[in-house]
């Protein structure tokens, strides 16, 4: 790997079980890139078929990719894939992506990788400084929430250490568990393996560096040129009101930034103001996020933006809300983003209104609840089920009389944020029926409470399958959107598509976009849906590849890919081999987008070869890749393909599949990647494996 | 900047333009102007500046607006242009079947109290009630989302179930969905 | 103009003395900072072709997590993204005379660009002996491992990468001010300079000339 730049060509694998601490080449992952491909290729070829999440010989692979830590814009995702815990019945592969500022340092610290095996039977904490790596007693930090163990890490091993860490959640193997860094960047679902290893944290500082390939001038033109085609966050590339210097605006664009808009608890104050795309000293400033995530009230709180390493959209707001210090107990300052503000989705209402101060101290307690404690509520799934099974009695149904009544529901009636204490802490601590069942996650609530199919069919639990909420589907892309989210086992995390369709131009445009891209066809107008053809199918494809691609390079998902861009010069026209050439020029191994495509393929192929074979059956078509009836069934006075819904047909849906599958070479009938596929993407190992356990189409 | 002593005119009007399109308003050529529309065409095409032709001299029912296209587009032009000359009715109406045929979306009221409309919630509440028994607007629906929020679409350029949907999507699914 | 008489004839490696100030600075706005590192990532891919934070000149990562005073105050009561949200950009303040890296710097190796007025590190006499690092208040001296020399800002020739890639114009190239009083210091200092250029100090500031 001497020879490119990006990677730093070590590996770093730690084995808790014997505690041996060692290094590889990078080098035999380069064609997986980082991030996911390697944290699958790692489980494939190292962790057992069907072992559990729990169970010692699963695996842990963290890190990101050969641009993690550069100045590639919106560089700054990490990733940890392992067998995930959520995923019902049976554990399945699945990664838990993460922001903030550890994917960075630990590529400064000398390694593109981390591999955690084994179990530890003490807690410990892998403290990594350049290339002295230790296992690291964590006793003093067990029992102790996410803030408390970076901060005593910190007096370790120094102030600019990052560390990721879980909380009581993740020690005590509650399935809805997170590894967080740096205050607000969090990995869903990951935390309880973590936990079964008894691994309280990885934490890592570095002075390294890494290579930039290509010479300063080329490398900086190309950030220039990304730069200028960048929108706001979601790549939204219009303003969210009329402003002068745009064409267009939509209303619930992240491109916030307007005149009388204002950072109101920065000292001194500051003006969001007009945002022109050639002002690419004033991106931050584009997504005024906290008005956008907790409405106007939160502008007078808003110290000012945040977010990853790399970054210059910073979605995630931090502000300042006093009057949680005195009430709750808990810090003033927070920073979240989009569903991490979710805490208040737990109340039927508030004494002073949906977005009025209470509103937002709910939101900043369970931050701090949900951030501390490590729990992780899964696209605010742990809300929806909990105010679904509050309502419906199934809590009051399931919860023995003494415990029930050792609750204050009156704080819950009553839109009080004190609520959230108690029922955080019943979760990550596993206190009783209500802390153990809402922390098994939705798939296994569900079987432990024998919901009824109404749960699984309700709008309002947003129920998908297997354990997971629909994250981006019909409602805003069709068909496409269905078919992205039947591939994972969580929830999608897959941003492409919906980024597109939102993106606030004319549905004209944006079919103008996509004739060069998947064809015109491939979107349609939002809540106007048309039937299936095959430039949706493209459209799904390339959504999930570009997924792939994005967490393993690594780059941000909610960024790129930036096909679509501000500027009326160009028709509004990213580019959509953006991801290529800085790639490209960062490493010196020079892809162009469809080379690149080739490698995200591969990645994506082999995290359906993972799923076929922990789970026994190459039926994925039947047995995994399962629409939720309400898709069909809902709403019940609308017919499909008319103005005014978002329902889909179920036959409809099948030629979908269809086409999708054909579009990724994988077999029709099962949805399997067949033979063929799998040599062409350069996995003949996997398909002879898939082919040895009868597990490939014939 | 051009330099007052020795710019040309035109220049100098030019600049005057500039900079109020660079502050999101439009100027009415009558108030830069003292002849005709047709002596500034005139009087524009014998100036010897180059460089002022980002200047753009935009009719608009009647009344000639100016605007720099290098600090505003012509959409937001054609807005600005309909807020400030024009009565309420019809800087909605306009902005509504716009936006009913371009996105397509349903428009929110909320959007009218935004530059350049800024209209208050009392005079927009009296148009939009005005609007609704004018045949003159017949095109133009209200509908109201789950939360209470309103919104004008154009019946001529949107199903009104569409725009039922998409006035919920806006403003309650995008946050049930983020 | 060699200030300390015959003495400087012996004496091949005491250097000039800065007198000057330099022409322009970089200033740094907490409440624009929004802590992307870009800039540190900046000042050394643009000018190493590495993207290197601990030999950045431009520093945000070691007052990222609690700020510039470290972990004194515990969580959330200090300052940084684990305090109350500032985050502190540490520039360089191109100090007027008397410099303190150039001074301690028992080589000359730090010099005045003619150009910008900033003050560098003459890569050719730094020597790697690092007490430039201690000597600086701000500890805004970094150094290079692999070079095993000293580095600093310098301006980057008139127009500093960090400022053009800061996305909310936090960092900013302006005229130079005296900015040494106003910035509170970071590190004890090593108070080192050799005898041959303190004895240097008195050819101006000692009444007996």
């Amino acid at each position: 790997m001497q020879s490119y730049g990006g990677w730093t060509g070590k590996t770093l694998r730690v084995n808790l079980s014997t505690g041996k601490i060692s290094q590889e080449d990078t080098a035999r992952y380069k064609e997986y890139l980082g991030g996911t491909g390697v944290g699958y290729r790692v489980l494939w070829d190292e962790v057992p078929a069907k072992t559990r999440s729990f169970d010692e010989a699963n695996k842990i692979v963290m890190g990101g990719g050969p641009l993690t830590g550069t100045s590639a814009p919106c560089g700054g995702r990490t990733s940890i894939t392992t067998i995930f815990p959520c995923v019902y019945p049976t554990e399945l592969v699945g990664t838990g992506h993460m922001g903030g500022h550890w994917g960075a340092e630990l590529k400064y610290a000398g390694w593109d990788n981390v591999i955690v095996e084994g179990k530890s039977d003490k807690p410990v904490y892998i403290a990594i400084s350049d290339d002295r790596v230790e296992i690291r007693d964590a006793s003093h930090l067990w029992r102790n929430g996410i803030y408390r163990a970076t901060a005593s890490i910190c007096q370790e091993m120094g102030p600019e250490t990052q560390v990721a860490a879980i909380g009581q959640a993740g020690e005590n193997l509650v399935r809805m568990s997170v590894v967080m860094n740096a205050f607000s960047h969090s990995a869903g679902g990951v935390g309880s393996v973590f936990g079964s290893k008894k691994l309280k944290a990885v934490a890592v500082r570095g002075s390294g560096s890494i290579k930039i390939a290509a010479n300063a001038q080329e490398w900086k033109k190309l950030r220039r040129y990304v730069l200028s085609l960048m929108g706001g966050n979601n790549q939204h590339v219009v303003p969210s009101t009329p402003q002068p210097w745009s064409e267009f605006s939509a209303p619930r664009s992240r491109w916030t930034a307007r005149k009388g808009l204002f950072w109101g608890a920065a000292n001194p104050v500051i003006e969001t103001g007009e945002c022109r795309p050639e002002e690419l000293n004033r991106i931050g400033f584009r997504t005024m996020k906290a008005t956008y995530d907790l409405g106007p009230e939160a502008e007078k709180h808003t110290v000012r933006m945040g977010g990853c390493a790399s970054c210059p959209i910073r979605c995630h707001s931090q502000i300042d809300v006093p009057s949680v210090e005195a009430k709750y107990g808990v810090s003033r300052y927070a920073a979240s983003t989009c569903v991490g503000w979710n805490g208040r989705m737990y109340f039927k209402s508030f004494p002073d209104g949906p977005a009025g101060t209470t509103s937002i101290e709910a939101a900043v307690v369970g931050k701090h609840m949900a951030d501390d404690y490590g729990v992780w509520t899964c696209y605010s799934q742990l809300q929806r089920d909990f105010r679904w099974a509050y309502e419906n009695g199934f809590i009051k149904a399931n919860l023995p009389a003494e415990e029930y009544k050792s609750i204050d529901w009156s704080k819950c009636e009553a839109g009080d944020p004190g609520f959230l204490k108690e029922l955080y802490r019943r979760i990550a601590l596993r206190e009783g029926e209500f802390g153990i069942a809402f922390g098994e996650g939705p798939g296994y609530l569900a079987a432990r409470w024998q919901f009824p199919q109404s749960y699984f069919n309700s709008e309002a639990t947003h129920y998908w399958k297997m354990g997971h909420p629909g994250h981006h589907a019909n409602e805003d892309a069709g068909q496409a959107g269905v078919l992205i989210n039947l591939i994972y086992n969580r929830d999608a995390q897959c941003h492409s598509h919906s980024n597109f369709v939102r993106n606030g131009l004319p549905t004209s445009i944006q079919k103008q976009l996509a004739e060069k891209l998947w064809g015109s066809g491939a979107v349609d107008d939002v809540q106007n849906f048309t039937r299936m053809n095959p430039d949706k199918a493209k459209f799904a494809v390339w959504a999930l590849l570009r997924k792939e691609l994005h967490d393993s390079l690594t780059l941000c998902n909610w960024m790129y890919p930036m096909v679509a861009s501000p500027l009326k010069s160009r028709n509004y026209e990213g580019d959509n081999g953006i991801e290529a050439q800085l790639y490209s020029l960062v490493t010196g191994d020079r892809k162009d987008a469809a080379e690149l495509d080739l490698v995200a393929e591969r990645i994506f192929n082999l995290h359906r070869a993972l799923t076929i074979r922990d789970m026994g059956t190459a039926e994925m078509r039947t047995v995994h890749d399962v629409i939720p009836d309400r898709i069909f069934d809902l709403p019940e006075n609308k017919q499909p393909f008319t103005p005014g819904t978002n329902k889909m047909d179920r036959e409809d849906m099948e030629t979908a599949k269809d086409l999708f599958y054909q579009a990724l070479g994988w077999d029709r009938k099962t949805g399997a990647p067949t033979r063929a596929t799998l040599e062409r993407l350069g996995l003949k190992d996997v398909a002879e494996k898939l082919a040895g356990m009868g597990l490939l189409p014939v | 900047m051009p330099d007052f002593d020795t710019a040309e005119p035109l220049e100098i009007l030019a600049e005057k333009v500039r900079d109020s399109s660079r502050n999101g308003k439009i100027l009415r050529l009558d108030e830069v102007w003292p002849g005709t529309e047709a002596e500034f065409i005139e009087w524009r095409q014998a100036q010897a500046s180059t460089g002022t032709g980002d200047i753009v001299l935009m009719r608009e029912r009647g009344r000639a607006i100016l605007y720099s296209e290098r600090h505003m587009t012509r959409a937001y032009a054609e807005a600005a242009a309909c807020a400030v000359y024009e009565d309420i009715r019809y800087a909605i109406a306009q902005t509504v079947r716009g936006e009913s045929r371009t996105y397509p979306r349903p428009t929110p009221l909320a959007l009218f109290g935004e530059a350049p409309f800024l209209f208050s919630k009392q005079i927009l509440d009296e148009a939009v009630e005005a609007m609704l028994t004018d045949p003159d607007y017949g095109d133009i629906r209200r509908i109201q989302a789950s939360d209470g929020s309103g919104f004008l679409f154009s019946s001529v350029h949107m199903d009104p179930a569409h725009a039922e949907s998409l006035a919920e999507w806006m403003a309650v699914g995008h946050m049930r969905n983020p | 103009m060699p200030l300390y008489g015959a003495w400087s004839a012996l004496l091949p490696d005491s250097g000039e003395v800065i007198l000057e100030n330099a022409k322009g600075m970089i200033v740094a706005d907490s409440t624009r900072c929004v802590g992307c590192k870009l800039c540190e990532l900046a000042c050394t891919e643009f000018n190493e072709g590495r993207s290197q934070p601990s030999l950045a000149r431009v520093k945000i990562s070691r007052n990222y997590n609690f700020g510039p005073r470290g972990q004194q105050a515990g969580f959330n009561r200090g300052m940084g993204e684990f305090g109350n949200l500032r985050l502190v950009q540490d520039v360089c303040l191109q100090c007027p005379h008397p410099v303190p890296c150039a001074t301690a710097c028992p080589y000359g190796a730090i010099v005045m660009d003619p150009k910008t007025g900033a003050r560098v590190v003459d890569q050719k006499k730094c020597r790697g002996c690092r007490v430039c690092q201690r000597a600086c208040p701000w500890e805004m001296t970094t150094f290079n491992e692999t070079t095993a020399k000293a580095s600093k800002c310098f301006l980057c020739n008139g127009e500093p990468e960090c400022v053009a890639v800061c996305p909310t114009g936090a960092l900013r190239f302006v005229s130079w001010n005296n900015l040494t009083k106003a910035v509170p210091v970071r590190q004890a200092i090593l108070p080192v300079t050799k005898d041959y250029v303190s004895a240097g100090c008195s050819n101006c500031h000692s009444k007996r000339r």
